[in-house]
């Protein structure tokens, strides 16, 4: 049924919302959010999930820890089926969600009371709180806010917050829906810096999803989904030398493959695409 | 923005170590007393007990009285009423053909006492307290409700949401108005029909606003695995300290004393 260092599987997974509570902007009564949606994703792998606004990301993510059950087929995380009541708790404690808005996340009146959040809901003892709080205040850098009010930081701060109170629940993966969306420039790539530094240390599998094209070019896999389906997977290399596809997605290039893109009319052809700024001036000054 | 009730004033004063339990007990008991007294010899007592807790706690004056501002319109009012209509025996003096009588001016005295007092031994409590604290206090003192199916857990956690909500909503509103002023909108009318209508384009975007958010916050705290009182641990532990035991005692003292100087010396 499963392979043995699958995460995170998806079975022909459709989902459609009561017409009661409709969702991510869907209209219709019976338009499925997400339809046969296929795919794994490794312990410790770093991915992507691009769309536009109402693909179905969202719902992508939250079918991920069992607060959405699939309409029909079926989600295993680490091996346990999302429709078994059973494993809720220990689905939810295992992947750990980060949100858009910054400010409704945040359940406690001061940093260390919200990271002791989750503890508390699991119900770890006390004595064990305090080094947890310690350790995930530190990783996402708020160790000197620890006795400030949430309302005082910034909406960077309240992400990384956000972060470190998923951290010391101890998760195997991270979702991020669409994380860094509310956020300015430096807030968001503080943010993906930590993501990153947890994939490569800690082991811990990332789910990023974003349309921010930019955050995405050093992720293992990526994939496109469009109108609830995944019309794309690769590498961002191959992903984002189908210049069709991803604009056909409603989705932009990143700003240096689109410079690339262009250059490349006028006859200079790199190789590979390339996706950093660091591989573009390699490139040009190999030119040169 | 600023609000000045439930804004926690940190300092290391014997008030501020107290037990949040201890505090609130100590505040409901010095509320239902000052509501209960009658004789001047008691109001003397209530306002002396009260003032040496404000001594101990450190609060600015300042603090005092801004909590103060919102009722003493209504403490002018109440007084100004008293004095003139108040009829009594011992006239004191007259303005124009009004007899301002004795009694009306012990009624008017005692009536801002008991409002003053009222909202000092309030605000001494939050003041003192942070809103977690108050919070986790309440829930302690409601705890034994639970036989009765009161669910002290939940409504502990909606009040420190709530609180945690506040300054959000404030600034909500006022990027509400300054969007709304920006298309037009005038908040400044003297008129006051004119200005309660003026803020319905402002409620109306804050109470959906609202109602996002509390559905956002809901999905945000599932998904942290919250379910509810069962099986939760505590990060902060209530302790109850030998300074609380001091509170406790000199309250109960204070309540006896007065009772006894009712019953027994009849003042």
């Amino acid at each position: 049924m499963m392979e043995a260092n699958n995460f995170i599987e998806f079975h022909n997974v459709s989902f459609r919302y009561d017409s009661a509570d409709s969702g991510d902007g869907e209209d219709g009564e019976n338009v499925f959010a997400v339809s046969g949606i296929d795919f794994t994703v490794k312990q410790g792998e770093f991915v992507g999930i691009l769309g536009r606004n109402g693909s179905g990301k969202s719902t992508l993510a939250k079918l991920m820890n069992a607060l959405l059950i699939p309409t029909s087929g079926d989600v295993y995380v680490n091996g346990m089926n999302t429709r078994d009541a059973s494993w809720l708790w220990e689905i939810r404690k295992s992947v750990g969600m980060i949100f858009q808005n910054p400010d409704n996340q945040i359940v406690a009146s001061t940093v260390e009371d919200d990271v002791a959040f989750g503890l508390e809901n699991l119900g770890v003892p006390r004595e064990e709180m305090e080094p947890r709080i310690n350790d995930a205040l530190s990783v996402v850098g708020l160790a000197d806010r620890r006795l400030k009010e949430p309302h005082y930081l910034s909406g960077g701060q309240k992400q990384r917050l956000a972060i470190a109170g998923i951290l010391a629940m101890r998760p195997s993966c991270i979702v991020l829906d669409e994380s860094t969306a509310m956020l300015d420039p430096k807030g968001r790539d503080r943010i993906i810096s930590i993501v990153r530094e947890l994939n490569l240390r800690e082991k811990i599998t990332i789910i990023l999803i974003t349309h921010h094209m930019d955050e995405v070019v050093d992720c293992d896999r990526l994939f496109i989904i469009d109108k609830g389906r995944i019309i794309k997977s690769g590498t961002p290399g191959e992903i984002f030398s189908d210049e069709e596809t991803v604009v056909g997605a409603g989705l932009e290039l990143p700003p240096v493959c689109e410079l690339f893109q262009r250059l490349g009319l006028l006859g200079l052809r790199p190789g590979e695409t390339v996706l950093t700024k660091e591989a573009g001036v390699e490139f040009l000054t190999g030119v040169r | 923005m600023r609000i000045s009730l439930g804004r926690y004033i940190p300092g290391k004063s014997l008030f501020h170590k107290a037990d949040p339990r201890s505090k609130i007990i100590w505040t409901i008991v010095m509320m239902v007393f000052i509501l209960l007294c009658t004789t001047r010899w008691q109001y003397l007592m209530a306002t002396v007990f009260v003032m040496i807790v404000f001594l101990i706690s450190g609060i600015p004056l300042k603090y005092i009285l801004k909590s103060l501002r919102p009722v003493a319109v209504l403490m002018i009012i109440t007084t100004v009423f008293n004095l003139v209509f108040y009829k009594g025996t011992t006239v004191l003096f007259a303005i124009g053909s009004f007899n301002v009588y004795r009694e009306a001016l012990f009624l008017s005295i005692k009536m801002i006492l008991r409002i003053f007092m009222l909202i000092v031994s309030a605000s001494l409590l939050t003041y003192t307290t942070t809103s977690v604290a108050i919070t986790d206090g309440i829930e302690y003192l409601l705890r034994p409700l639970a036989i009765i199916k009161f669910p002290a857990h939940e409504i502990a956690m909606m009040m420190s949401i709530a609180l945690r909500f506040i300054p959000m909503f404030a600034d909500e509103t006022d990027k509400i108005i300054k969007a709304q002023s920006s298309r037009g909108a005038e908040f400044d009318s003297k008129n006051v029909f004119k200005k309660i209508k003026s803020y319905v384009p402002v409620l109306i975007p804050l109470f959906v606003g609202a109602f996002k958010s509390a559905e956002d916050m809901s999905v945000a705290m599932e998904s942290r695995c919250y379910r509810g009182g069962k099986g939760r641990t505590k990060f902060k532990v209530l302790k109850f300290t030998k300074y609380d035991l001091i509170l406790l005692i000199i309250t109960a003292v204070f309540c006896t004393g007065v009772i006894l100087m009712k019953t027994v010396f009849k003042i």
